[in-house]
């Protein structure tokens, strides 16, 4: 089962992703970047992400719930946790959570 | 031959680190209502982790394909560096032999790449198509992987993997300051000011009636990425020379 929006969506990654990828190698005189531009590139990233979360993490269902599992989960990850556990381990919690109380 | 296989064998770190993580991205996809072929058909055509996580993320929030992609664009832009470093290893190829390489350039690709390099080893066209080819599969299994265990698992616990997605970001959050903190305090300085300038924003203009989700969203990741990049040139400056 395809998704008409999703694969238009990944269609148009695919062609944002790989025109930035392939320039430099089709095209040698890309040595360097200004460095204001790498700069902002390196800020994107955190910006993006913290604009995801919030305010949209606000309108989950479980709201107290979902800012404690974000919350452990930004922590865990400063503590050197992986990636991955901090999911599985977060979303379990979670459960244990929902299903007790 | 013998350079494919010198470049899976590279390729071995970067599949431990690719599988747990799109094994998640399974899951994640499924639980934000995409079928299996949806999941599998975007890591095997975007081949980019971090954009595929914000596109579920933005698709779920119900955001329009032209906002997603070019929020996705701006994060892989970052990759025209990486490219150009590794592209420098490859200007005697064949024009279609490079085209397709340049698919594979991630970020743990270029890690492994230029670490090599670095050591003073040659990145032949074989040994590259290796280690990308290691990489994709990984990538694109652990997908398939993921997806699949997303149909299998309780329905209780889908529900609570509604907050997986939340959680995977502040994951990443987390990430992006760890490795700012890495490269000194006025990276981390910078980081942070950039994500909690960029959530000031969000939050603001969400509350504006008539700017929806998608004109927000990129506003807040190009403004908080510029109010990040302002803030220690103003107050930071002082302690630069005593952190050397």
């Amino acid at each position: 089962m395809i998704t008409l929006q999703w694969l238009i969506v990944i269609l148009g990654l695919f062609l944002g992703t790989y025109i930035v990828r392939a320039l430099p190698f089709w095209w040698d005189k890309i040595d360097s970047l200004p460095r204001g531009l790498t700069r902002f590139l390196e800020l994107v990233p955190a910006a993006a992400i913290g604009a995801l979360i919030f305010p949209d993490v606000f309108a989950l269902s479980e709201l107290w719930l979902a800012i404690t599992a974000v919350s452990v989960a930004f922590a865990l990850t400063l503590l050197g946790l992986h990636l991955t556990l901090v999911v599985i381990v977060t979303v379990l919690a979670a459960w244990i959570a929902m299903a007790v109380l | 031959m013998k350079k494919l296989v010198a470049g899976l064998l590279a390729s071995l770190p970067i599949v431990g680190g690719y599988v747990p993580v799109a094994i998640t991205f399974g899951l994640i996809a499924r639980s934000a209502d995409l079928s299996t072929f949806d999941s599998v058909a975007a890591s095997l055509i975007v081949f980019a982790g971090a954009a595929q996580f914000l596109a579920v993320g933005m698709y779920e929030a119900g955001l329009p394909a032209v906002q997603i992609v070019f929020a996705g664009f701006l994060l892989n832009l970052r990759h025209l560096l990486m490219s150009s470093v590794i592209a420098r290893n490859c200007s005697d190829m064949r024009r279609i032999v490079r085209s397709i390489l340049a698919f594979g350039v991630t970020d743990e690709v270029f890690g492994v790449a230029s670490w090599r390099s670095a050591e003073g080893g040659e990145i032949r066209p074989g040994f590259l198509a290796g280690l990308e080819l290691g990489a994709y599969l990984a990538w694109t299994l652990g997908t398939l992987a993921g997806a699949i265990l997303g149909d299998i698992i309780p329905s209780g616990l889908r529900t609570a993997m509604g907050m997986a997605l939340y959680a995977l970001f502040a994951s990443l959050l987390a990430g992006q300051v760890r490795a700012a903190h890495r490269k000194g305090r006025r990276r981390l300085v910078r980081t942070i000011s950039a994500a909690a300038a960029a959530i000031a924003i969000n939050v603001i203009l969400r509350e504006i009636p008539g700017f929806g989700a998608g004109t927000a969203f990129p506003v807040a990741m190009v403004g908080g990425a510029i109010v990040g990049m302002a803030v220690p040139a103003g107050g930071a400056v002082g302690t630069e020379g005593t952190e050397g």
